[in-house]
């Protein structure tokens, strides 16, 4: 395991180089710069020119990429101008509502994707096994900005049950928190649930087929433990390779969603970093979402650990 | 009223002098009881007595990223900056300049020297009281940093403190914009204390150093999220009210909470659920559905930009012949244009062709409206063939889908070029990406279109008369009625210019003006006497219970 452990932070540390530098030349290649955003668009070329190379950014982009990667390897994520300060802190401030979001909408649609698809796998032919192809390629297809929109008018502008959007942090008014929490999870849910049901009912559909499970009824095991204790481990395999994977995808989708619901995460920091041509700070994020990513498929592959003895055997 | 306490937990900028200074007078501030609103900008909307109190809540579309209204001209710094910020002089709802934090003025005979005395007992967000040194350090920053500072600087001798509150502008060439350059409302002459404009210098001020005279003090801002504007209890107030920005600003809400909604559905979905109170940007597009709507205040602005088709008179450009500028006015029809790309009507009337919008009075003319007027695709057709412009060139347009609008001016052009047997290339950019490339490859493109202010203080703050706009024109004509203006001692005088400005305009068409562009501002209906004259002026505006 402890191999695993350092296999993966040499990988992180790949990962994030190729990321950042990815990243640095392409939002260095996105005309504008962040002299423009800050004088705003009657500025005369003159001003931009001045703001710009006061700011440093007239330098060639090879000594500043080498710059960037100096202060990289010290720590250093350089500073950002919209906060005038250091990227770090930054992004950790905004590090609540995305990851309440996406752990949030995860937990609940391995909560829901669970107990559904395995009564589609488990009853082919009821109404439900029927419905959940076209249910879940509903959930799939549908465009996260579209759905989201449409749940605000319905139950925010309509109803108004729930607020249109904004956010409310846990340890201020947690029953405000979740008030405002519930329609950017239900966005995101729709498409994750969707993805989980669809894969783990595809391999528990293959998995009740295994010999096992007629030796397990043979012993006298109730139908409910053959499917949940039995047929469940084996068949959640390749279900969390999909759950780890997906909550990268949620954290990029996140940028949508926080910029619709007005939410203060690594979504909307993104987002006004690129309006703003804030480059450290779209850097600094990118690199973070990267680590969380490796992060949550390192924990990923130790459960396939907890999961799966034969792969601690080999 | 709900308030986002949640805020405190995230990293907030909070502004110790400023807090400190306030704290001692808020205790005060109910007891503070405010004369009644008299004479507040803009409209009818409610005419009951003023109620002083709660927290307006204002849907902006962004981050400004900097309220520096002395360096920075997007809206977003201006809607914030306005209710903060104030300068020696600012513009009436007429767009005469006004003296604000100046007492008067005078210009001695020569037009060389102006001599200002400032205004007694107005202090700063920080408490002290605003002197002579302050203004001269906030000018002399402003030259700076500020586009319109810089065209002053040019023409400036000095500017020195006579004496603690009066202040001395010695000029090298008369300059009668003055009073209205130091009036202008984009990259402004703000006035803030002497430490500040030379800690900042030629950097954006940073928001510990956002200290105004203003009705308004910057209490929070946490990027990405919100600025919290609390009301200053020791502004010193006008008796007057002369609308527009300037005279009596009196704060009746006790805070202004700007809020970043990017999305202009999810604005007027927190408008009608009353998250909101006013919200930036309302689409057009809704104007028809949500007039009538009785929980909605739905204004138009008197003020905005003036849509424009940008020429290239560059020497590779078909433009820069002056016959193929006159054809491609002639093809235009204004009207269906606008019909077709600016919305409800109310929007974008009256059609004159005039450089800035009706109610600037000292720079609206109807000189050469009849050549804005000309509808004549034949005429155009012969002109355009004269000028060389054939099928095989084809009409090269630069637009955006940034703005809606501008791109269906771009299909709209196009679409009557090709009815005459031209050809035309249409290439979509993000907005900043065009602006950027119309000067930094000038020669890639022959038309493009954007908004320009229609309320600008004098000939100068016109962009597109300076050479350095993108566009390249040069005129001996202009230039010479440029410096015309500047030599007029009185308002006669200079008006006189203008009309003779909005002529050359018309002659030599360096850019083809379509209409005014005013702007949707939807408020809750428990806002009450919102002023039309910009949006987001909030002074004078108050909630009802």
């Amino acid at each position: 395991m402890a191999g695993l452990v350092l296999r993966r932070i040499r990988d992180l540390v790949i990962v994030l180089f190729l990321v950042g530098t990815a990243m640095f030349f392409i939002i260095h290649l996105i005309p504008g710069n962040p002299a423009i955003a800050l004088l705003g668009p009657y500025a005369t070329q003159e001003q931009i020119a001045d703001l710009t190379a006061s700011m440093g950014l007239d330098q060639p982009l090879l000594t500043q990429y080498v710059t960037w990667l100096g202060n990289l390897v010290r720590g250093d994520m350089g500073e950002s101008i919209a906060f005038s300060g250091p990227v770090l802190p930054v992004i950790f401030d905004h590090i609540m509502p995305t990851i309440l979001l996406a752990l949030g909408s995860t937990v609940i649609s391995a909560a829901i994707a669970v107990p559904l698809a395995i009564h589609a796998a488990a009853k082919p032919r009821s109404l439900w096994a029927r419905l959940v192809t076209p249910v879940t390629a509903f959930g799939l297809a549908m465009p996260s900005f579209w759905l989201a929109l449409v749940l605000v008018l319905v139950f925010g502008v309509i109803f108004r049950i729930l607020p249109t959007s904004g956010y409310v942090d846990f340890g201020t008014d947690p029953g405000q928190a979740v008030k405002y929490l519930v329609l950017p999870i239900v966005v995101l849910v729709s498409h994750q649930a969707a993805l989980f049901v669809a894969t783990l009912r595809e391999s528990m559909s293959g998995e009740l087929l295994g010999l096992y499970l007629r030796s397990a009824r043979a012993k006298g095991v109730k139908e409910r433990g053959v499917l949940y204790r039995h047929a469940l481990p084996n068949a959640l395999l390749p279900a969390i390779t999909v759950i780890g994977s997906s909550f990268g995808n949620v954290l990029g989708g996140v940028i949508v969603i926080e910029t619709v619901f007005s939410i203060p995460g690594w979504g909307q920091l993104l987002y006004n970093g690129i309006t703003s041509r804030d480059y450290q700070l779209i850097i600094g994020v990118t690199l973070m979402i990267a680590v969380v990513y490796v992060l949550v498929n390192l924990i990923a592959d130790l459960l396939y650990l907890v999961a799966d003895p034969r792969v601690r055997v080999r | 009223m709900r308030t986002r306490r949640s805020f405190q937990a995230q990293r907030s900028y909070r502004l110790p002098r400023v807090r400190l200074a306030a704290a001692g007078t808020l205790l005060a501030l109910g007891l503070a009881a405010c004369g009644s609103g008299e004479g507040s900008t803009g409209n009818a909307e409610g005419s009951s007595t003023p109620v002083d109190g709660g927290t307006l809540i204002a849907a902006l579309a962004g981050d400004p990223q900097t309220l520096d209204v002395a360096q920075n001209s997007g809206a977003l710094t201006i809607y914030v900056g306005q209710n903060v910020f104030e300068q020696l002089f600012q513009f009436d709802e007429t767009l005469n300049p006004r003296p604000m934090l100046a007492e008067d003025y005078t210009m001695s005979e020569d037009g060389l020297t102006y001599t200002i005395p400032l205004r007694e007992g107005v202090t700063f967000h920080n408490g002290e009281p605003m002197t002579a040194a302050d203004v001269v350090a906030s000018l002399e920053r402003w030259q700076l940093v500020s586009g319109p500072g810089k065209l002053v600087a040019a023409d400036l001798e000095s500017i020195t403190a006579t004496d603690d509150s009066t202040v001395e502008i010695v000029l090298t060439q008369p300059r009668y914009s003055l009073i209205s350059d130091l009036a202008a409302y984009v990259q402004a002459a703000i006035i803030v204390p002497a430490e500040i404009a030379e800690a900042a210098g030629d950097q954006p001020m940073s928001d510990e150093q956002i200290i105004g005279t203003g009705p308004y003090q910057l209490a929070e801002y946490t990027h990405g999220q919100r600025i919290l504007l609390e009301k200053y209890p020791e502004y010193a107030a006008l008796e007057e009210d002369w609308g527009g920005f300037a005279g009596a600003k009196e704060a009746h809400v006790d805070n202004i909470e700007f809020r970043f909604v990017a999305d202009p559905t999810q604005q007027l979905n927190g408008l009608r659920t009353g998250q909101f109170h006013w919200a930036q940007s309302v689409s057009p597009d809704q104007y028809e559905a949500i007039k009538d709507d009785p929980a909605l205040n739905v204004q138009v602005t008197d003020t905005g930009l003036i849509n424009t088709v940008l020429l290239n008179h560059n020497a590779e450009s078909p433009f820069s012949d002056v016959r193929a500028r006159q054809a491609m006015n002639m093809l235009i029809d204004k009207e269906a244009m606008s019909t077709a790309a600016f919305g409800p009507e109310v929007l974008w009337t009256p059609l004159s062709g005039a450089m800035v919008f009706p109610i600037n009075e000292p720079m609206y003319s109807e000189a050469g409206s009849d050549v804005y007027e000309t509808y004549d695709p034949e005429q155009a057709k012969e002109l355009f063939t004269e000028a060389g412009v054939t099928a095989d060139t084809p009409i090269r347009i630069a637009t955006t889908q940034t703005y809606e609008k501008y791109y269906q001016m771009a299909v709209v052009i196009q679409a009557q070029l090709e009815e005459i047997g031209l050809t035309a290339q249409v290439e979509v950019f993000d907005f900043p990406t065009m602006i950027d490339r119309l000067t930094s490859e000038p020669t890639s493109w022959h038309l493009s279109m954007t908004g320009f202010s229609g309320i600008p203080g004098a000939p100068s703050q016109i962009n597109y008369l300076t050479p350095t706009w993108p566009g390249e024109y040069r005129s001996e004509t202009m230039d010479g009625l440029l410096a015309e203006y500047n030599r007029a001692t009185n308002a006669d005088e200079a008006y006189e210019v203008v009309e003779q400005i909005q002529q050359t305009i018309w002659d030599e068409i360096p850019v083809i003006s379509i209409s005014p562009s005013k702007t949707l501002q939807v408020s809750s209906s428990k806002v009450q006497d919102l002023a039309t004259f910009r949006p987001a002026v909030f002074w004078g505006t108050y909630l009802s219970q």
